[in-house]
């Protein structure tokens, strides 16, 4: 277990570093020049121009601009943004926690909403009910989500008051609509895998042996399948913490949340470089540390995984 | 391939959901490939992009609510939305299947490969693909977009940009599939009779790996059609004179409130097509799960 | 598998359990408003403390060197208070210093400081503080944006083009002189009417050396900045949250008429004004053009409509062809329909440009911009006249986050008008400002522009002028050069303003650009405030917001 661990450990943060030279160099090769995009439509002078250019060192070659930035990071310093002119750990600081809350609310949602629908809907199997269920997966599926969550702010944020509409103002509540919103795509697959898992494990032989002895489906539901299907649904929960951030930048910007999502997208357009490196960096390790915890995870829920890989 | 005919005609076409999700694509499908006879039916057949935001008569004509004149109303610039969202059928389609047709021969050369060969062939694949993986899909679109085209995005590129970007899974499945059936002993059998390499391949694991790949690659679909509309929404626009759901509803979303049709109707066909896809994606994952050739 | 029916099961009973929690939870925050809005005064009398609220999106800076957006603007302008400022219409009046004149060389401005104006710290403002000042701002160790702003005065320029030293503020602007602590001196390069309007940018306030020389300090103040103005920072700049400032107790002129304000700070203009329905806010400054109207409907008593110095247009590389043919430009800009652009698209936050310069700018021309107007029977005229344009098509630049919908409607018109095809290039503001620079655009390109100081002299020389850096437009004229020059050198601002007018009527008859909008800034207040006052440059004069009785 150690040595697998360890083979991980080391795999990942060789991913890591080859992943952020890739957005490194991606993203300090952008075209349009930061200087004139912190300046500004204004009559800058070229030698104020220069001054910016210099300060930021964005005049030295592109190399020697990743080594000093590394040299930097293994200080822990992740540089100073250009536009906002603050160290990037200080606006990492407080963007993360945002899009960590956001994102930790919407697993929660998707993992126990999953499970409760999934089963019932497993139970209820060929029923109105479930194929209900299905259709609304399908459509949760389908309808893009920076649609839902402008028909969800208009209606229970305007029409009906009942939730803030945007920010982080309200605390909890601040996170109900973005979260729900988020969750929706997410829960729809979480669904279909745990019906679809509780229907496997329903059809099986070790079922029916239990019904015969007069136990419940549902009975059974509780003991076996949580347990069976635990390994897919950790999978599940693994991979689709990598799409929520995407989808976190979407909703982030739909309800105005500042959270690392909105931070990426703005200092993009405004060719933030060090913001942009910064941040998915902070993503990228987010993203391998949770794959890591729910391969762990996996195997100690089912040992013949690490047999396998 | 009598496998793939028996697959087809067994469990796939029978179901439900094959047959609404061919329902669905049908009614995209038109859209996409004869728009015009579709707006033809409609008042005068308005161009799609021929508009102003002033009538002949000099009164204004953008945002109107749905009629018998407009069916759809009109948009922001005047133009007729009924027509728009019939013309935006083709861009969305072009882009999904285009992208996941190629990310699908892309991902299944490169998985059969790894699967096959093993050695330093399936390592490279693998930490490649773990590397592209390990960036946040969004994340990459945005980066790859911006850097790819400093200015307008096309269909091509936004293919391109979903190819570099979701090969790996499905290199994935067809890696699986592949290491699962090479160790099987006709496959053991038909090389000791000398069959070259490329032919056992194309006859025996390409259509075992066929049937998960075409499941993801036809939801994948869904999915990329959803992306592409994200994508504006994040404000990678195409090109004005590509009509485009995901533009059209980008625009409408912050007048919802007045114009709700703006960004429901558009937002209704582009679900449509991606539960299409999804439907059908879930029709063939329900088929038998391998072509097992040994009987 | 046989379906069964059964009582509820467990996992039933749970999902009905958890969806009346959710229910509960959800009406909870129904009856009770979940934002806190204590600073609402309307159930408190005039005697109580009283403060509010104002929205506004995250400044790029408040640090009054830097400080180069209006957002950042409206908070620095509370903080610091400049030698000269201007009245709610724009006219001078004292700031710092009380009275000022200007030598018989007409290049030595003298200026008397108010011996009582003080930081906000007690400590007093001397003349000295304002050299500091000035030597900071043009210092490339500062890399300020809006250092540009002082190059009128003497020995600026050689601050700002040296190499960076390493320390900011240790090279003097040798054109400020303290003749002591309450006299100050500022000599410009060549004579120039306009200088006190110009020292009425923040990055001509007062700041003494100390507040800033220690790594510590400098990195807080940026944070906090510590100034000379009616208001100051009760707590450092919480990032992407809000800024509050309290009167400044030390200020010697007529004190805010708020004790605190409290700016929240929100990532778009639609949900700070949902914000505002919900009571969350008080002012909600800027609206989205979607909520124009549903806001003058819901509340058209507090409802304010500013005229913003800002100039929408589309510039045109005049020396390449085929927009080197005046005619061309012409019949491009006569197919504009602009009335239905501000109507439509802009909702009533623009009005159709009826010039070069906004109507509200000292020195505007109003009616003499005949290309002005909407007229497509001439356009066509003039655009068969000359001859179309070369293979029938054009390109055209725009900048893809503020998206096409300003430009589409022009682009439709010259499509159906001229029958043109256009190729249109999008891209990000960074380098749509790399595309548009001088000497690049091959085709019309849409720019907007902002005065830096309240006149028309701020549009018409970095616009138009020949040596201006920002003058993308491949134009170039001796007389209107001329006229610029005369308008800086004359003896006051009333005595340049015929100058102006005739450059204006010398680039609206040549029309290197097409002037599309004037932008108006709508806003809305809530009913427990009053006198509430947007000046003509679309700054909020906060300090005059008083409790409705």
């Amino acid at each position: 277990m150690t040595l697998f661990v360890l083979r991980r450990g080391a795999g990942a943060i060789a991913t890591l570093l080859a992943s952020t030279m890739l957005v490194f160099f991606i993203t300090f090769a952008l075209p349009g020049d930061p200087a004139r995009a912190i300046a500004g439509h204004r009559q800058v002078t070229e030698s104020t121009l220069s001054a910016i250019r210099a300060r930021y060192g964005l005049d030295e070659p592109l190399w020697e601009q990743y080594i000093g930035w590394l040299g930097r990071l293994l200080r822990g310093d992740l540089g100073e943004s250009f536009v906002a002119r603050r160290p990037v750990t200080d606006m990492m600081q407080e963007a993360l926690p945002v899009t960590l809350t956001l994102v930790a609310f919407t697993v929660v949602i998707e993992v126990v909403l999953g499970l409760i629908i999934g089963a019932s809907a497993a139970l209820r199997r060929g029923k109105r009910s479930d194929n209900a269920v299905l259709a609304a997966c399908t459509i949760g599926l389908s309808v893009p989500l920076f649609v839902v969550g402008s028909l969800a702010q208009d209606s229970f944020g305007i029409d009906l008051r009942w939730l803030p509409v945007a920010g982080i103002r309200n605390g909890f509540f601040s996170y109900v609509l973005p979260a729900l919103t988020l969750a929706l795509p997410g829960l729809a697959i979480a669904v279909r895998l745990v019906r679809a898992e509780s229907i496997t494990q329903l059809c099986a032989p070790h079922t029916r042996t239990a019904r015969g002895k007069g136990i419940s489906e549902s009975a059974v539901l509780r003991r076996h399948v949580v347990r069976n299907s635990s390994v897919p649904f950790v999978s599940f929960v693994g991979l689709e913490i990598g799409a929520l951030v995407g989808g976190a930048i979407v909703v982030e910007r739909v309800f105005n949340l500042p959270g690392v999502g909105r931070a990426i997208a703005q200092a993009i357009s405004q060719r933030d470089n060090v913001t942009i490196v910064g941040f998915t960096m902070a993503i990228i390790t987010v993203y391998l540390a949770v794959d890591l915890v729910a391969d762990l995870a996996m195997i100690a829920l089912d040992p013949r995984i690490e047999r396998m890989s | 391939m009598s496998a793939i005919a028996s697959f087809l005609r067994g469990r796939l076409i029978g179901g439900l959901e094959f047959r609404v999700a061919v329902a669905l694509l049908l009614l995209v499908g038109v859209c996409a490939v004869a728009p015009q006879l579709i707006v033809a039916l409609s008042p005068g057949s308005p161009s799609p992009t021929a508009c102003s935001i002033r009538a002949e008569n000099g009164s204004y004509q953008d945002r109107l609510a749905p009629s018998a004149e407009h069916w759809f109303g009109t948009d922001r610039q005047g133009c007729d939305e009924f027509s728009r969202v019939i013309h935006g059928a083709r861009h969305s389609l072009i882009v999904g299947v285009g992208a996941a047709l190629l990310i699908a021969v892309v991902g299944m050369t490169l998985g059969v490969a790894a699967g096959w060969r093993g050695g330093w062939v399936d390592a490279i694949v693998r930490r490649v693909g773990d590397l592209v993986l390990g960036v946040p899909l969004v994340v990459g679109m945005i980066l790859i977009l911006a850097v790819l085209v400093p200015g307008q995005r096309s269909a091509t590129t936004t293919v391109v940009t979903f190819t570099v970007l979701l090969w790996p899974t499905v290199a994935r499945i067809s890696r699986a599939a592949t290491m699962l059936i090479r160790t099987e002993s006709y496959i053991e059998a038909a090389r000791a009779s000398g069959a070259s390499v490329m032919r056992i391949c194309l006859r025996h694991v390409v259509p075992n790996a066929l049937p998960p790949v075409a499941a993801y690659t036809a939801s994948l679909v869904g999915l990329l059609i959803g992306y592409e509309a994200v994508l504006s929404y994040l404000g990678f626009a195409v090109d004005a004179s590509v009509v485009s759901w995901g533009q059209m509803m980008d625009d409408a979303q912050t007048y919802y409130s007045r114009s709700p049709h703006l960004l429901i109707l558009p937002g209704v066909f582009l679900s449509v097509a991606v539960a299409g896809f999804l439907l059908l994606g879930d029709a063939i994952a329900q088929g038998p799960a391998s072509l097992d050739q040994r009987t | 598998m046989r379906p069964h029916t059964r009582p509820l099961s467990i996992t039933t009973m749970a999902l009905w359990t958890g969806l009346a929690v959710f229910a509960a939870a959800c009406s909870d925050s129904g009856s009770s408003n979940p934002s806190s809005d204590s600073s609402s005064p309307s159930s408190e009398s005039p005697a109580e403390p009283f403060s509010f609220s104002v929205s506004i999106s995250e400044p790029s800076s408040i640090d009054p060197a830097l400080t180069a957006d209006i957002e950042g603007g409206q908070i620095t302008r509370l903080l610091v208070e400049t030698l000269v400022t201007l009245t709610p219409d724009l006219q001078l009046a004292p700031g710092v210093a009380t009275e000022w004149s200007l030598g018989d060389d007409g290049v030595t401005w003298t200026f008397l400081l108010n011996p009582d104006a003080a930081y906000s710290d007690g400590r007093p403002v001397v003349a000295g503080d304002f050299e500091f000042a000035f030597a900071r701002s043009a210092d490339p160790d500062l890399a300020a944006v809006p250092s540009y702003q002082g190059l009128p005065i003497a020995g600026w320029a050689d601050v700002l083009d040296a190499e960076p030293s390493g320390s900011i503020g240790d090279v003097p602007v040798s054109g400020v002189a303290a003749v002591d602590d309450h006299t100050l001196t500022v000599t410009t390069d060549g004579p120039f009417a306009l200088l006190p309007k110009v020292l009425t940018y923040p990055i001509f306030a007062p700041l003494p050396a100390d507040f800033v020389d220690t790594e510590e300090s400098a990195a807080a103040f940026f944070d906090q900045p510590i100034g000379n103005g009616p208001y100051m920072m009760a707590e450092p700049w919480q990032h992407n949250e809000g800024i509050t400032v309290v009167r400044n107790p030390h200020y010697p002129g007529t004190p805010g008429r708020a004790d605190s304000i409290e700016f929240r700070i929100y990532g778009d203009t639609l949900t700070a004004y949902k914000d505002f329905e919900a009571d969350a806010v008080d002012i909600a400054r800027t609206l989205p053009p979607e909520a124009i109207a549903p806001a003058r409907e819901a509340y058209p008593d507090t409802f304010v409509v500013t005229h913003a110095a800002l100039l929408s247009y589309i510039g045109f590389p005049s020396n390449l062809a085929p927009f080197d043919n005046p005619d061309i430009r012409l019949a491009f800009s006569l197919a504009i329909d602009r009335e239905a652009i501000a109507d439509r698209v802009f909702e009533g936050t623009a009005s159709p440009a009826t010039g070069m310069v906004p109507s509200l700018a000292p020195g505007a021309l109003d009616g003499v911009c005949d290309a002005c107007n909407y007229d497509p029977e001439r356009a066509k005229e003039l655009f068969d006249g000359a001859g179309g344009v070369p293979g029938n098509s054009i390109v055209v630049y725009n900048i893809s986050d503020d998206g096409t919908a300003s430009l589409d409607p022009i682009l439709n018109s010259w499509r159906e008008l001229f029958g043109i095809k256009i190729e249109v290039r999008s891209f990000e503001f960074s380098q749509f400002l790399d595309e548009t620079a001088p000497g690049k655009p091959i085709g019309p390109f849409e720019l907007s522009w902002v005065w830096d100081y309240p006149s028309g002299y701020s549009f018409l020389s970095p616009l138009f002028e020949s040596t201006s850096g920002v003058n993308n437009l491949g134009y170039a004229d001796a007389e209107f050069d001329e006229q610029m020059r005369l308008a800086r050198e004359a003896a006051d601002e009333e005595a340049g303003l015929p100058y102006l007018a005739e450059g204006q009527r010398i680039v609206e008859a040549a029309m290197p650009l097409a002037p599309v909008t004037f932008s108006d800034d709508v806003g809305v207040h809530s009913a427990t405030l009053t006198n509430v006052v947007v000046d003509a440059g679309a700054l909020w004069r906060l300090e005059l917001v008083a409790p409705a009785s």
